[in-house]
């Protein structure tokens, strides 16, 4: 844009570009590197108001540096979590800010949030339009919780909804205009009913599975028009129930279901969908099943996919579905590509090359070519948490081991890793991390090799140590030997399993 | 003196194509493009122009933009005119129900042809900024995000001494220099609409990155 000699550069752009560029840079690289190349871009930082802070997997010194270096009215998003690689993070940030300094904050998500520190947010927040939360108790404690969450979900700002409760009890006000819904459970189809016939502004609505009792009556002559995307992540409804839910959807445009062998006729899809279903334009899916007996000629298998390969399907929808069987197991999987989100029965089946975590059971000897085997079907570097169970005192002990460093060397994006052996030592599990991993969850023997894995692992950011035992008794003393060693660090120790958020190393 | 350049679609005078009437523009240093209405759509400040002003044969002018950038935005314009558009988005809505805008941009998705289109722009030559302040003015919002996501992949990770090395940025103490906030501000297309512009924080320094 010159009109003159003189060159432009990255210090001539208007302070709305460099917004621009900030859009799309991580808060580490904005805060603690372009802040700091010049007094311009420092004060441009300062003045940026659409940071989005996502502290679910963050070391507890970027953590306190990132709060130190920001100024919460920026903030248009936050994510704060206290699963176990961050314990106790929640309180930890109420103790920093207090919620109603983000005067710009829009969208929030919680995870395992304690009751009381929900109550400290929503008693200010009311501006939220995006709300996703999971508490730390499966269990509601408070009895007022309900009552408090059936007013957020009636305030008008709220658009966006994710939880992981039962709706039981919660009152959902036709007033609401909620457009997204997300509840990682299941409701019985009364709940159902209930909400999509308050929500009239809801577009998508996701669950885990609808239930329908004989006793419920389906009437298909009401019709919801505003939903447009529906998702039933695990479901066990039969054909003529899941038909009957759909026809209450005739705008219907995407539909996403992850079930079992009930679904597995094409044929009977094709017709209800040209019948019922005219807006459908995605058609996202799923369906394993079990053929009871060992299908060995290909025409067997053949026939499960033929009905899914009819002009409508590949021609007119363009929607393709795969066939895997399973010839040790007599399980097939019918879907949908691209893969739809793995769930838990998906997850039973290794055919993804995009999975992002990894179970391996060892059971005796490393099996000769099994990385390879593995690199047929997976994409190693895509994963970024391992978990390994595997027997280190028996035999075969330096060949299992230079295979799972060989493996680990491979997993190059690796964050998360976790170590199943009672009897593994810990200069063993200090042999095997490697230094790109933040956080390990392991068994350990005693007291001492926490301390001593603690001491030489010091990349991690966090660690889990499941305690068995005796060892429950002399938590005190390490706790304190820990603030010592490590300060600041925050931890939970729950149901066996001490999670600690490690704080800076105490030189 | 005008001349109409080589590279604009071969039609003469005021003309219509099958996808419409050619609109011509006329970069800062008068050379002559010949668009059609694939290009128009793309570009919010030329379609304004165009519907403002009765052009008819004469071109637009566009004085911020010389004819050694006008030129591949054309180029660019050609290349994406069939492309599907995106659903309308308001960026400045806040109240969005979409929980996507409050995810990180992702900056990783620039398509092939994008990126080797964005490589004939340079750091050095400063014709890598000409062509993101260019985008902003003419209102194109593809090529404006492209330009600004391949800074942010020069930016990500790199330490604060390497972005200066890179951006050949001088490190001025506070309150000198062109990088001076009062230098700045004039300059810049917006004013901080939040902070106090006193609130600056501490001197540039060695950054944790660095270490």
């Amino acid at each position: 844009m010159s009109t003159n000699n003189h060159t432009s550069s990255i210090c001539t752009l208007p302070v709305e570009l460099i917004y621009r560029i900030l859009d799309t840079l991580d808060n580490e690289t904005i805060l603690f590197s372009f802040g700091y190349t010049c007094k311009r871009f420092q004060t441009i930082i300062h003045t940026y108001n659409q940071y989005k802070l996502n502290f679910k997997s963050i070391s507890k010194r970027y953590f306190h540096l990132i709060c130190h270096s920001i100024h919460p009215e920026n903030i248009i998003s936050l994510t704060l979590s206290n699963n176990k690689q961050t314990p106790d993070q929640i309180k930890c940030f109420l103790s920093i800010f207090s919620i109603q300094q983000f005067i710009r904050l829009r969208s929030l998500t919680l995870n395992k949030i304690d009751e009381d520190d929900f109550y400290t947010v929503f008693q200010f927040k009311n501006t939220i339009s995006s709300l996703s939360f999971t508490f730390l108790k499966s269990t509601l404690q408070n009895s007022q919780t309900i009552s408090l969450l059936s007013s957020i979900i009636s305030n008008k700002n709220l658009r966006y909804l994710d939880f992981n409760l039962s709706p039981k009890d919660l009152l959902w006000s036709n007033q609401c205009l909620l457009q997204t819904l997300i509840i990682s459970n299941s409701v019985n189809f009364t709940q159902f009913s209930t909400i999509i016939s308050n929500l009239l502004q809801l577009k998508k609505f996701v669950l885990q599975d609808c239930i329908i009792h004989k006793n419920d009556i389906i009437d298909c002559s009401i019709h919801y028009l505003q939903l447009i995307s529906l998702s039933f992540n695990d479901s066990k409804l039969n054909m003529d129930n899941c038909e009957l839910l759909l026809c209450l959807f005739p705008l219907l445009e995407h539909f996403h279901i992850v079930g079992g062998d009930y679904f597995f006729d094409g044929f009977r899809w094709e017709k209800f969908i040209q019948k019922n279903l005219l807006k459908l334009k995605k058609f996202e899916f799923a369906f394993c099943g079990n053929t009871s007996m060992l299908w060995k000629n290909s025409n067997d298998i053949e026939s499960l996919i033929t009905p899914f390969r009819t002009p409508f399907w590949i021609e007119h929808k363009q929607w393709i579905v795969v066939c895997c069987y399973f010839i040790d197991t007599n399980n097939y999987t019918l879907y949908s590509l691209p893969i739809c989100k793995s769930n838990n029965i998906l997850s039973q089946n290794p055919f993804f090359r995009k999975l992002h975590a990894l179970s391996l059971c060892i059971e005796n000897e490393w099996p000769t070519g099994s990385t390879e085997y593995l690199l047929t079907f997976i994409n190693l570097s895509s994963i970024n948490e391992l978990s390994i169970s595997i027997d280190l005192e028996n035999e075969y002990v330096l060949d299992k081991l230079t295979n799972i460093t060989s493996l680990l060397n491979q997993l190059y994006n690796l964050q998360s890793l976790r170590i199943d052996n009672c009897l593994t030592s810990a200069e063993i599990i200090c042999l095997l991390v490697p230094n790109h991993v933040k956080y390990l969850r392991t068994v350990v023997r005693d007291i001492d090799n926490m301390k001593f894995i603690i001491e030489q692992l010091t990349h991690l950011s966090s660690i889990t140590f499941e305690i068995f035992g005796k060892m429950k008794y002399f938590l005190e003393d390490f706790l304190t030997w820990l603030m010592k060693k490590r300060i600041n660090s925050t931890y939970r120790y729950d149901d066996q399993f001490l999670s600690i958020w490690l704080g800076k190393i105490n030189n | 003196m005008a001349t109409t350049a080589e590279a604009s679609n071969t039609t003469t005078g005021n003309t219509e194509t099958a996808t419409g009437k050619m609109i011509k523009i006329q970069s800062n240093d008068g050379q002559i493009f010949e668009v059609d209405q694939g290009v128009v759509e793309q570009s919010s400040t030329i379609k304004t122009l165009s519907d403002l002003m009765d052009v008819g044969d004469v071109p637009i002018p566009l004085p911020n933009v010389k004819a050694s950038i006008l030129g591949p935005i054309v180029d660019f314009c050609n290349h994406h005119k069939n492309d599907q558009k995106p659903e309308p988005i308001d960026e400045d809505d806040d109240d969005d129900p979409n929980k996507d805008i409050y995810e990180p941009k992702r900056s990783d998705d620039i398509c092939e042809w994008d990126l080797n289109f964005i490589k004939q722009f340079t750091v050095p030559e400063g014709t890598l900024f000409d062509i993101i302040m260019a985008a902003n003015y003419l209102g194109i919002k593809t090529l404006l995000a492209v330009g600004c996501k391949t800074i942010a992949n020069m930016v990500r990770g790199k330490s604060s001494t390497e972005v200066r090395e890179m951006f050949n940025i001088s490190y001025d103490p506070p309150g000198e220099g062109i990088n001076a906030p009062n230098a700045i501000e004039g300059q810049a297309g917006t004013v901080p609409t939040t902070q106090d512009a006193n609130a600056t924080g501490p001197s540039p320094q060695p950054d944790p990155m660095n270490q």
